[in-house]
């Protein structure tokens, strides 16, 4: 260890960490280096500022998803689904 | 005003497309400058926008990531499933012929002392209105 970083050690439920290996095996990793990215990205999104606007919340929906969403039905049709398996029309 | 979001308004925020984008976007604006007092959303309604979203855009990981969006950066009182609530809305079912989703709609409205805004885009519901019991029923196509 060098002046520049720390030991943090935490305790994660057996499921976590079978999830947590699983991502690491499939990037060709490590369970730690998983860890230290997912930290990064939460630490990253909490000191984003706060959206002045809704096209500011839309932008940053956008940067997170990683895209625009295309829509391929109308929002009608997909509430309309929703009741008939309800049973209600 | 006071209002009770329904997920066929937060759906046509999130969705560019959406016929009711435009006054969707001015509304969360508002709310965002605090023109309008208080907006709130059950978590039973920030689970149906996920799955519209999902369904629209064959999405998960869009409709997550506006869920948390939606729970997190738009300033919007997000109610959880209280026993009050609970209650309320399993009355407000028995009573009014709309959805599940509709009814927690109106018993969040009714809780908050706000209005429940929809969307025309829940045909059934516009065509219940006058029969719905619980809270008044505003749509945003009608909003000036």
């Amino acid at each position: 260890m060098d002046d520049k970083t720390t030991i943090s050690s935490i305790r994660i439920g057996k499921g976590l960490a079978e999830k947590l290996d699983s991502i690491a095996k499939r990037d060709g990793t490590s369970r730690v280096e998983i860890i230290r990215r997912a930290l990064e990205a939460f630490i990253a999104q909490q000191l984003e500022p706060p959206a002045k606007s809704a096209q500011q919340v839309l932008d940053l929906v956008y940067k997170r998803a990683g895209r625009k969403p295309v829509s391929s039905r109308e929002t009608s049709d997909v509430f309309n689904e929703g009741y008939r398996e309800e049973g209600i029309s | 005003m006071r209002f009770a979001l329904d997920s066929s308004v937060l759906v046509g925020y999130f969705i560019d497309s959406d016929k009711v984008h435009a006054p969707a976007v001015r509304l969360i604006d508002n709310i965002l400058d605090g023109t309008v007092s208080y907006a709130c959303v059950s978590k039973i309604t920030v689970a149906e926008t996920g799955y519209v979203l999902e369904r629209k855009t064959n999405d998960e990981n869009f409709a997550y990531t506006c869920m948390h969006a939606l729970t997190n950066d738009l300033r919007l009182d997000v109610l959880d499933l209280t026993w009050e609530l609970t209650i309320i809305l399993s009355h407000l079912k028995a009573i009014n012929p709309v959805s599940f989703c509709d009814n927690a709609t109106i018993t969040a409205a009714k809780l908050t002392n706000s209005n429940a805004l929809f969307t025309k885009e829940k045909e059934i519901l516009a065509r219940e209105k006058g029969k719905l019991q619980g809270a008044s029923i505003l749509f945003l196509e009608e909003l000036v």
